[in-house]
């Protein structure tokens, strides 16, 4: 896909008014450098990056059929801006194409194995020594979330090993890349059925699911709706968001089997009690529960009827 | 520890609905980090406010890792929520969008003042005013 991207050079007291327009003519948001935006968290101020003198807005429209009335909004409306009393500063606006590969594949470069627990995730572009024991899952993540660096995956690998004991029947949620249903396959799973809404994913997954060998033991359903896959499981993990955990309780509950073992993350600490007590009044009671930095997985055990 | 810092960048995108498509992809694409992990943290904490934006300055260090801080959203944002109008006026001096009243724009200035270094919540009404003025929204009594 090819996009125009919009480099705007302005005062910092119009930032958000240029900003603004360039959201309201299309742009899907804007990056903005500039002298109020500084540097947080355990930085270390004392060799921090030059102060620039002006703002720089960058905002990006897809190249179509729109694309030359919207850019002569956009260069008519931060024109009249001054007139409202406002000092633009330099006003520069510059336009140039640029192509999506340019950033789609730039940080994979930084996808590092990760030993959690016995399970190696790693990429599939990088050779590693392991021992014996350790499971090893090999990961392509494409545009897919879960690549074994986020604390939520990390929690529901190690609790995947703590109830997979050999010949389960697993459904993962929201799969992403794969990772979980392959661990789980990895780990002795006899059968993984994994669900996915972004057809993107979908297709990581599966070519993940390939590349390690594990076709026959893990299916992968392109759905938001995980009750539409057959069966009860004795485990099921979702490590999606609190809102899409709820959102999913019904088929999560329906889909787990009495006594069976639902791992429920991608929560921040804030919104676990309200996801526990959710889950709690549909069938369910609190096992376990595992931190990480801010993040939560819940080990929830659906009562027996 | 305190690390050094490789750059800092400020998103303005739409709350609970970051994908990798830019301005996310390219700006942090750029720092090689790993950008999914960061629009499944921002898309979840800022579910609760899906339809406004909701700025986010993040901060990348030189071992790739990064922080960030969510941000209110910009005065001009919450004024037109307050006006009730989807967009600013095309020529704010000639048309105006829509209206908003001295006690809204002291709400917003409310809002805002965590993330200025106003002295005053009167300062920063003047600076929402100035805002609404270039947005073409009128300020009345």
């Amino acid at each position: 896909m090819r996009w125009a991207e919009i480099k705007a050079v302005v005062s910092d007291e119009s930032s958000d008014l240029v900003t603004n327009i360039l959201i309201e003519e299309g742009c899907g948001g804007a990056a903005i450098t500039g002298p109020s935006v500084r540097a947080s968290g355990p930085a270390d101020l004392s060799a921090d990056l030059p102060i620039p003198e002006d703002t720089t807005i960058t905002a990006y429209l897809p190249v179509d059929d729109r694309l030359e009335g919207r850019l002569e909004a956009i260069r008519t409306r931060i024109r009249l801006l001054p007139e409202t009393g406002v000092d633009i500063g330099p006003g520069e606006i510059t336009i140039r194409p640029v192509d999506e590969a340019d950033w789609a594949n730039a940080w994979k470069s930084f996808f590092k194995p990760v030993l959690v627990g016995r399970v190696m995730v790693k990429p599939s572009w990088e050779d590693v020594q392991t021992e014996p024991e350790q499971v090893v899952v090999e990961i392509d993540p494409g545009m897919a979330f879960g690549t074994g660096n986020h604390p939520t995956t990390q929690l529901c690998l190690l609790a995947l090993q703590n109830y997979i004991k050999g010949g389960e029947r697993v459904l993962d949620v929201g799969t992403g890349s794969g990772v979980l249903a392959i661990a789980a396959a990895k780990l002795g799973a006899s059968e993984v059925h994994a669900t996915e809404n972004d057809p993107v994913a979908v297709e990581a997954a599966e070519e993940n699911v390939r590349r390690n060998g594990m076709a026959g033991t893990i299916h992968v359903y392109n759905t938001d709706s995980p009750g539409s896959v057959t069966g009860q499981f004795d485990i099921v993990v979702a490590n999606i968001t609190a809102d899409t955990i709820k959102l999913l309780t019904s088929d999560l509950e329906s889909k787990t089997r009495d006594g069976g073992i639902l791992i429920a993350s991608g929560l921040i600490e804030s919104r676990a009690d309200e996801v526990i007590l959710h889950l709690m009044k549909h069938g369910f009671e609190l096992t376990d529960t595992s931190t990480d930095d801010e993040w939560v997985a819940l080990v929830m055990k659906k009562v027996e009827k | 520890m305190a690390k050094k810092v490789l750059g800092v960048v400020k998103l303005q995108i739409p709350a609970g609905k970051a994908t990798p498509a830019p301005p996310v992809g390219p700006a942090l694409g750029q720092y090689q980090i790993n950008m999914m992990e960061f629009i499944k943290s921002y898309n979840e904490k800022t579910a609760s406010q899906m339809g406004t934006i909701v700025p986010v300055e993040i901060t990348v260090y030189e071992d790739r890792s990064f922080t960030y801080v969510l941000k209110t959203p910009p005065a001009v944002e919450l004024l037109k929520k307050a006006a009730g109008i989807p967009k600013a006026s095309g020529k704010p001096n000639r048309e105006k969008a829509g209206k908003v009243t001295r006690e809204q724009v002291r709400e917003i200035a409310q809002i805002k003042m965590p993330d200025s270094n106003a002295i005053s919540i009167e300062t920063m009404m003047k600076s929402i005013e100035g805002s609404a003025r270039s947005a073409g929204i009128e300020v009345v009594d």
